[in-house]
């Protein structure tokens, strides 16, 4: 564990409790044990040898699961607190003195063994792919599919190759022979089972000569971009429907005179600074009314969605919040950029008792896309 | 408390408003201030029992009037981000975290006010009304958690708005305050006034009705100024606009602020931040009068200007990982004699690494928060900084002026600023509406000291560190009936 860095955080907080202005987990629970700096002071107490780490171990690990590593805290901190990687280090280091959580045990093991948090087979993870992408073959770009568009979200997969089959956009689709990216396994803080599924995407990216690699999940996305080895150019969908939208090959002719919010899921947002180009996508359908939450882009509040599997009692919870806010100011539909959102969303709007659409971008925008007159022949190079 | 207390606690308010969770037990123990262990215990500290969120004022006074029925101490505390111990549950027994009390209950443009809940933060208040076209009068620099409450307790003395609008206790409409025994009065605007800087001894705040009001134009500026002379007489000049922010940084505030990346100014004995606020006509009769007084002075461009408006919470923390401690004191000095305090300050803190921000108050004082730098893992250096804290106690006393918050830490001054018929009056009140004394007991007037050893060894501050550090260590060791006796004997209270 990197414990120069947790020590100098813990003499460094300064205890204003800034950082539980925007906490979703704070703002749902409302003890300080979950606030940033009151993780400071009692992390203090035991490197100091003042709180024996054995009379409170259950409180800790709690403690140190209970954050779903949103960064909203960096953003408030005023001496700029990473909790987030302190988070992740400390949970490496409970894994390592064997102290995962006992109903986080059989995610990981779901995840070492299938690859993906779904508990589907492997065998399986390539069978929604239409024809013409399979079997996967050399290409600058690849569609890294996730393992949620996979298994679980299958229309947000086919979206994405629709939309860009349409328009005659090269890439290729890993199949079977992809792996979980390794976010998951990263967040629970399995370092080393994590870096094997890395290593093992890796290796897939060089046999097909793979530059660019777009994703439309976010936590794929902030995962490649973050954990793998730079040799590889990383975007979201956002990124790429934005280009293809400003270079004239994606036109929206169909009307959604409604209001519209779109969800800055932390990982793209926070961790990856993308607020504009999902609003551009969207403030290109005519008609489209783009709404905001009174805290948005890095200020937004985090849905709670990472929490879902480990604190199911308050994810949605959280989520509910969000819901009542969209709601009360005429949202009828909130788009997300991460399919843990949309599924806390969803589970949210029903604690809040609220009648809301939640979607993914890519499963949003096709219905809008002006046909193309005849099908274009591959272009020379993609954008 | 026994445990049967805390089971009746269960049965007012649900099971998720509780917690005895050990964790946050030692996160309620503690306010802003990293204070070493051995001085709380040294204070005869007992751990808190248990923390209690309430959702309304109702539940509110159920919990009081059951504390006070069972003789339980009760600590109201807000977002605890004043270092002078006010929200430090000295004595046990129930911490009442106020911050659940979060929402905004009315807001009545027609009469200009808004009704509040305690314990919400400043910042969502102020982002919620200005985004509606009105602004709050006066609030602190700490807005991103301090809660409307808090600040009411703690004294609200200093702020942005204040020059402006005056202090927020002349902004109140009315307080809903829960007394000792339960019931729930509300006062009248004279009234308030008698619990505003009262740290939650006399009553705990539940509800306020806080005048608004319209948002109108803002100017904002950023000037330097090459002579301390120059400068003060610049800001005392500048006070007199009525600005709706006024603050200064000094040369080592700058300097820090560089250090750590939060700004690149050029380094000047004075830095001045400032904004003018009011209608189109008012910006521009003031705007005249603003280039005259600070004519010889440099003035940055407004875009540093506006940075430095956004950054107004969080320039005084960001540079803390230079010490990475930082032992803050707030003084609070008449204009008048501002010159001389900061003289007086350089001259006494020539040893160390130390900067200072100013923040206007109302009836023509300022007050100063001094940074000073320093580490609280080398004890002895920490201790003999420590040791200004209490030299800051007695500069504000000689300069007739009063410390910022009375809390815990600050009691043992009480005698010094007061006169002991006023203190008695103070005294006889605290006794009058809490009479079994629940309410934040061993704060403001009740003066309390760390233990015997430990105070006699902190005598010696900055003498000899080292016997300090013996000293409280060796009280932190003492069996508590000991400790007690020694805050008898050193008039504290005894229960």
């Amino acid at each position: 564990m990197k414990r120069s860095e947790l020590v100098e955080a813990v003499y460094t907080c300064g205890s204003c409790g800034y950082c539980r202005f925007g906490c979703p987990v704070y703002q749902q629970v409302g003890f300080e044990r979950v606030s940033v700096r009151g993780r400071m002071q009692f992390f203090k107490k035991l490197l100091e040898g003042k709180l024996d780490f054995d009379s409170c171990k259950d409180e800790l690990v709690e403690a140190i699961y209970q954050c779903a590593g949103c960064e909203n805290c960096t953003v408030e901190c005023p001496t700029g607190i990473e909790f987030s990687p302190i988070c992740e280090a400390l949970r490496e280091d409970l894994v390592n003195r064997g102290l995962l959580p006992e109903n986080l045990k059989p995610v990981r093991d779901t995840l070492i063994e299938k690859s993906n948090p779904y508990g589907e087979a492997r065998e399986t993870r390539g069978s929604w792919i239409p024809k013409q992408h399979v079997p996967p073959k050399e290409s600058k770009y690849l569609y890294f599919v996730s393992c949620t568009a996979a298994f679980s979200l299958n229309r947000v997969a086919r979206s994405v190759v629709k939309i860009l089959d349409d328009i005659g956009f090269e890439f290729t689709i890993l199949g079977n022979e992809e792996e979980c990216c390794g976010s998951p396994l990263l967040r629970l803080g399995e370092m080393e089972a994590a870096k094997e599924q890395i290593n093992k995407n890796v290796e897939k990216f060089d046999k097909y000569g793979v530059e660019t690699i777009f994703t439309a999940c976010a936590g794929c996305y902030r995962t490649l971009s973050h954990y793998y080895p730079e040799d590889f150019k990383v975007l979201h969908t956002v990124q790429l429907f934005d280009k293809l939208i400003k270079e004239g090959k994606l036109v929206f002719d169909k009307e959604f005179p409604k209001k519209v919010l779109y969800f800055d899921g932390c990982d793209l947002g926070r961790h990856m600074d993308i607020y504009e180009e999902p609003r551009n996508i969207l403030r290109a359908i005519p008609g489209l009314e783009l709404v905001e939450l009174d805290y948005n882009r890095e200020k937004a509040v985090c849905c709670g969605g990472p929490l879902m599997g480990s604190f199911p009692d308050l994810a949605p919870n959280i989520a509910a919040e969000i819901v009542k806010e969209a709601s009360e100011k005429g949202v009828e539909l909130i788009l997300t950029p991460c399919a843990t959102c949309m599924l806390n969303f969803k589970s949210g709007a029903g604690v809040a008792d609220v009648q809301i659409d939640v979607q993914d971008i890519p499963m949003f925008i096709p219905k809008f896309i002006k046909k193309q007159e005849k099908p274009k022949p591959p272009e020379e190079s993609n954008p | 408390m026994e445990i049967k207390d805390i089971s009746r606690l269960y049965e007012i308010v649900e099971k998720n408003q509780i917690t005895t969770n050990k964790l946050d037990l030692i996160c309620y123990s503690l306010d802003l201030a990293p204070l070493p262990e051995s001085l709380l215990k040294s204070y005869g500290m007992i751990s808190p029992d248990v923390v209690v969120r309430p959702k309304n004022t109702q539940e509110l006074s159920q919990i009081v009037a059951f504390a006070n029925q069972r003789d339980i101490p009760i600590t109201p505390r807000g977002a605890a981000t004043t270092a002078a111990g006010g929200a430090i549950p000295i004595e046990g027994g129930i911490v009442l975290d106020l911050c659940s009390l979060n929402k905004v209950l009315e807001f009545n443009e027609e009469d200009q006010y808004v009704r509040v809940e305690t314990g919400l933060e400043f910042q969502r208040l102020i982002d919620w009304l200005e985004a509606k076209g009105w602004q709050l009068g006066a609030y602190p620099s700490s807005a991103p958690s301090a809660t409307i409450g808090g600040y009411l307790g703690a004294g609200a003395g200093a702020g942005v708005g204040i020059p402006k609008y005056g202090n927020i206790g002349d902004q109140i409409i009315s307080l809903k305050v829960v007394l000792a025994d339960g019931r729930i009065v509300q006062t009248s605007p004279g009234e308030s006034w008698l619990f505003i800087g009262s740290e939650g001894t006399l009553g705990v705040i539940g509800e306020i009705a806080l005048r608004v009001f319209k948002k109108g134009k803002r100017k904002f500026y950023l000037f330097g100024f090459d002579s301390l002379y120059a400068g003060i007489n610049a800001l005392t000049e500048l006070i007199k606009l009525r600005p709706y922010f006024i603050s200064f940084l000094d040369k080592g505030f700058v300097t820090f602020l560089n250090e750590v990346g939060a700004s690149r100014l050029p380094l000047k004995e004075l830095t001045v931040p400032l904004v003018i606020e009011g209608s189109e006509q008012e910006l521009e009769r003031d705007e005249k009068k603003v280039n005259e007084i600070c004519s010889a002075a440099t003035r940055y461009r407004e875009k540093l200007a506006i940075e430095e408006w956004h950054h107004r919470f969080k320039v005084g923390l960001s540079f803390k990982s230079l010490g990475p401690s930082i032992l803050v004191q707030e003084l609070r000095v008449p204009l008048v004699k501002l010159e001389e305090v900061l003289r007086e300050i350089k001259s006494m803190l020539a040893e160390e690494r130390w900067g200072i921000e100013s923040l206007a108050s109302d009836n023509n004082t300022i007050v100063l928060v001094v940074y000073i730098l320093a580490d609280e893992r080398n004890k002895a250096d920490y201790f003999k900084k420590f040791a200004y804290i209490q030299k800051f106690g007695n500069l504000e006393i000689d300069y007739n002026s009063t410390p910022f918050g009375i809390g815990l830490h600050n009691t043992a001054l009480m005698p010094k600023i007061h006169t002991e018929e006023a203190l008695q009056v103070m005294r006889s009140l605290k006794g009058y509406l809490d009479p079994k004394n629940i309410l934040n007991p061993s704060k403001t007037t009740q003066i309390r000291v760390p233990g015997l050893m430990a105070a006699s060894s902190m005598k010696m501050m900055g003498i000899i560190p080292e016997v300090v550090e013996f000293g409280l260590e060796s009280a932190s060791y003492m069996p508590l009936s000991l400790t007690r006796l020694g805050l008898k004997m050193m008039g504290g209270k005894l229960k």
